[in-house]
């Protein structure tokens, strides 16, 4: 399970290497903006990925005097984003999907005698 | 101008560990000055408030990457850490206090300095038999601190059950002696002849309080409060009396439950922080 600012961070991600600042204006218009990091929050979220292995920095190139680094979806990060994707698509089929939720449904329901 | 800017965003990093600033400064503060307006000269509040959280969390080596395990076996070890300075402390007051030094004293001590010493260099099991050592000794010569007790018995949960494995900390972390010796004593030596016993309730509620606050940042805090409350409550219901002076004088194990409701207190808010600490760091440590 991914919490929304790392789900919508790796998703972010799933178009090619971003840095910092691109990443957390793209959160933001994907999220419509639900999703707002400040740069503390951001850098934890992107220290946590990288430790479970789900992104890597893939670049890094001197802008101002200052180090910038890319970031990218490694491969079990794209299967993450995509396996989460997949379940909160399942998810809301039951609310939108009245058929698929009346079948579900059905299966556990007592009828009245 | 961007420099003044860069300038007040770079005094506010300074929350974060050095090491991390070595690393990761830079990129942070470029990302920082990236979404700031041109014409900013003040950082922003948001941004500020989310430098110095996690600032501290980097410091505090909160445990937000590691797994929750860990961080739990953390906690308690600081706890006994703690819960052992505690204790010295309360020998350390004995023995100025009554301004003569028995041989004992001396030994339970360095007992006391070196259990402390041995949980830091990550051996739980050494620790476990220095502090029994300690206790022993505190039975025998009749005053018990249930402090001593309460960390005896979480160095057995660890030695035997959770069995940890940790990594030396630094030695450093032995200025917690001195500073729960100030804790104790400090307010009957600032106070004078108004007598302010250390043990004051209202300081208990106080520091649970602010450890449900310092739970926001790291979740050990209340792991570590809830220990020293197992301990209060202990030192509350639990008489160990002693019929004599002498080490062969019959000593006698009570439970007083008068003060229950005060223990409820206690006890409910031991809970309450556990509960408050486990929650966060599955927070903290999930994705």
């Amino acid at each position: 399970m991914l919490r929304a600012p790392s789900y919508f961070v790796l998703a972010a991600l799933l178009d090619g290497p971003l840095h910092g600042y691109v990443i957390i204006k793209r959160v933001d218009a994907l999220s419509g903006g639900s999703v707002r990091l400040a740069a503390g929050t951001l850098y934890a979220i992107l220290d946590r990925l990288t430790d479970a292995a789900l992104i890597e920095v893939v670049n890094e190139e001197v802008v101002n005097g200052r180090a910038r680094r890319y970031y990218a979806l490694t491969p079990e990060g794209t299967d993450a984003v995509q396996a989460e994707a997949a379940r909160l698509a399942a998810a809301a089929k039951i609310v939108t999907n009245r058929a698929l939720r009346r079948r579900t449904v059905n299966a556990t329901a007592v009828s009245p005698a | 101008m961007s420099d003044v800017l860069a300038r007040r965003y770079r005094a506010v990093l300074r929350a974060y560990p050095r090491s991390y600033r070595a690393g990761r400064g830079d990129e942070l503060l470029g990302t920082l000055l990236d979404t700031a307006s041109p014409q900013q000269r003040w950082p922003s509040v948001h941004e500020a408030a989310s430098i110095v959280a996690e600032g501290l969390r980097a410091r505090l080596d909160a445990g937000t990457r590691r797994p929750p395990r860990a961080v739990w076996l953390d906690g308690l070890r600081v706890a006994v850490v703690l819960l052992l300075a505690y204790a010295h402390a309360e020998v350390m007051g004995d023995v100025v206090w009554r301004a003569v030094s028995a041989r004992s004293d001396i030994v339970l001590l360095l007992l006391a300095l070196l259990s402390i010493l041995v949980v830091l260099r990550g051996r739980p099991v050494a620790a476990l038999l220095l502090a029994s050592a300690w206790l022993a000794l505190q039975v025998w010569t009749h005053t018990v601190s249930w402090h001593l007790v309460t960390a005896v018995l979480i160095l057995a949960l660890l030695a035997f059950w959770l069995r940890p494995v940790w990594q030396a900390r630094s030695v450093s972390w032995l200025i917690v002696v001195p500073v729960m010796i100030a804790v104790q004593h400090g307010p009957w030596i600032v106070a004078g002849p108004v007598y302010l016993h250390p043990h004051t309730n209202v300081a208990i509620i106080v520091a649970a309080v602010a450890c449900a606050v310092g739970a926001l940042l790291d979740p050990r805090v209340p792991i570590i409060a809830a220990s020293m409350l197992v301990a209060e409550i202990l030192r509350t219901i639990m008489w160990f009396a002693s019929a004599g002076d002498t080490p062969s004088s019959v000593v006698a194990l009570r439970v007083d439950l008068r003060s229950w409701p005060w223990v409820l207190v206690l006890a409910a808010t031991a809970s309450i922080l556990v509960l408050i600490g486990h929650l966060r760091m599955r927070r903290l440590t999930s994705l």
